[in-house]
């Protein structure tokens, strides 16, 4: 298995390596997944760190996003059989991840309309400097404007956990904060949750309806 | 490496908050990689979190805005006549030192756009296009726009320039004024900012080339409140520019616009 895509590596090595990506050998995934992580994911944050925030996602959050898109990236193209050659790959891994960073950048104004509430006139308004809005991006705001209404229909403190807990603070410090255990209010997030699950009825994503079972 | 044993809310929740251990979110990623199918799942997740928090950034943008109100109803009449350009002559605000100008190309090829300047020959469309492209909004910096940086313990109450203020261009200069109030929660504060002042070009933005800065000091009025005033005739062209106020550690603490015309 190929160690190290800093240094060199020989053309049957990496063969080798393709054959098993291409087998979906998981431990010759996890090796590549964890290398990429390891040196295209601190690339993105760099690459990130400029901009003051990153929308409604913390930095490092967003780079996190990215770099998971790229992964899908990159699976495609080994499945393509897109690499013969260890250099193809290493000159490709950045630019794959250099893509998804633009995408993504691409998309935080068009994020900022469709989860921020706001008025009609507004949303035109904001809208006129959006020359690519999709219906994809309209079928999104309107879920997150539905999303918005159940959010608004729980109770104020389920809400308010909903709320700082995805601002980061930690369940441990809540707790304490709202005199309560850990435990408790894990359920109390659980019931929250539970009661959104009504917003996308029949067609909601598994996750919603059951606790599942992580497949062995 | 750490084994994965749920596929569950609350795992996605962890991933997708970036809460995740290094091993666990390498397993994490090989099973995602491996298993597309719960990518649905993750941005379902995801649009929960955006969603949930953008309702709680627009609450804080509105209260913001009503106390912005409050505050120019009770306090404009009074304060009118400090902010006035004629006054500044007289006024205890320090001398600001000259402006840097960032001598980067990529800002000196807006030129053209200078009131004095020939236009060159030119098809009317291709101007027409060009025009366009000078006022075309920066979507990343308008998401900051007008409002205080989260979390900085400090707030910025711009009285001018308005919110996409439109500037007059004289002689290839604009009389660029900036004036309001900070509140620092830190009791010794800051006592000086800088403004950074860029065009709409992304890529200037991100390589932090600036067209020109100056200095922002402070007077105190107590109670960790300060006023600032800056009045400045700065070199520009037609466009769309984007004034940004960074503390002393070069974090970006407020971000505005105006319009050069």
């Amino acid at each position: 298995m190929v160690e190290n895509f800093h240094e060199p590596v020989s053309e049957s090595d990496f063969k080798r390596m393709l054959l098993e990506l291409q087998r979906r050998d998981q431990a010759a995934w996890s090796s590549l997944v964890s290398q990429l992580r390891r040196v295209t994911l601190p690339w993105i944050a760099k690459r990130l760190g400029i901009l003051p925030s990153c929308g409604l996602l913390g930095k490092k959050e967003l780079a996190l996003e990215i770099f998971a898109d790229s992964l899908s990236k990159y699976f495609d193209l080994f499945e393509k059989g897109t690499f013969t050659k260890p250099e193809e790959f290493q000159s490709l891994m950045f630019k794959v991840a250099e893509l998804k960073t633009l995408e993504a950048l691409r998309r935080l104004g068009k994020e900022a309309l469709i989860y921020r509430p706001q008025n009609e006139a507004d949303f035109e308004r904001a809208l006129a400097h959006i020359p690519d809005w999709s219906d994809e991006d309209e079928l999104a705001r309107e879920r997150a404007k539905t999303l918005q209404q159940h959010l608004a229909s729980l109770k104020t403190e389920e809400r308010i956990l909903l709320q700082r807990f995805y601002e980061g603070e930690k369940m441990s410090q809540l707790a304490v904060q709202m005199n309560t255990t850990e435990e408790n209010l894990r359920k109390r997030k659980q019931r929250a949750l539970e009661r959104l699950k009504q917003l996308f009825g029949a067609n909601a994503p598994l996750i919603l309806l059951f606790s599942q079972t992580w497949p062995h | 490496m750490a084994a994965l044993k749920l596929y569950d809310e609350e795992t996605i929740e962890r991933f997708v908050l970036n809460q995740m251990p290094d091993d666990e979110l390498d397993a994490f990623l090989t099973y995602l990689v491996l298993h597309p199918d719960i990518q649905a799942d993750i941005d379902l997740c995801r649009e929960r979190i955006k969603a949930v928090r953008g309702t709680t950034q627009t609450t804080k943008t509105y209260s913001y805005r009503k106390w912005l109100w409050i505050t120019a109803i009770l306090t404009g009449l009074v304060a009118t006549w400090f902010f006035l350009p004629e006054t500044t002559t007289n006024s205890p605000v320090p001398t600001p030192p000259a402006p840097v100008t960032n001598p980067s190309p990529a800002v000196q090829k807006q030129e053209p756009f200078a009131q004095n300047s020939k236009i060159p020959d030119k098809p009317k469309n291709e101007y027409a296009k060009t025009l366009a492209a000078a006022y075309r909004p920066n979507q990343i910096l308008e998401i900051q726009l007008n409002s205080t940086m989260r979390g900085a313990g400090i707030e910025f109450f711009i009285k001018t320039p308005a919110p996409n203020e439109r500037l007059k261009l004289k002689a290839g200069k604009v009389g660029f004024q900036l004036s309001g109030t900070v509140k620092q929660d830190k009791i010794d504060g800051l006592r000086a900012f800088r403004v950074l002042i860029f065009d709409n070009q992304q890529a200037n933005v991100e390589a932090m080339r600036f067209i020109t800065a100056y200095s922002l000091p402070l007077i105190d009025k107590g109670n960790g409140e300060s006023h600032f005033q800056l009045t400045e005739k700065t070199k520009l062209a037609l466009g769309l520019y984007y004034y940004i106020i960074i503390d002393d550690k070069d974090e970006w603490q407020f971000v505005g616009s105006f319009r050069v015309e």
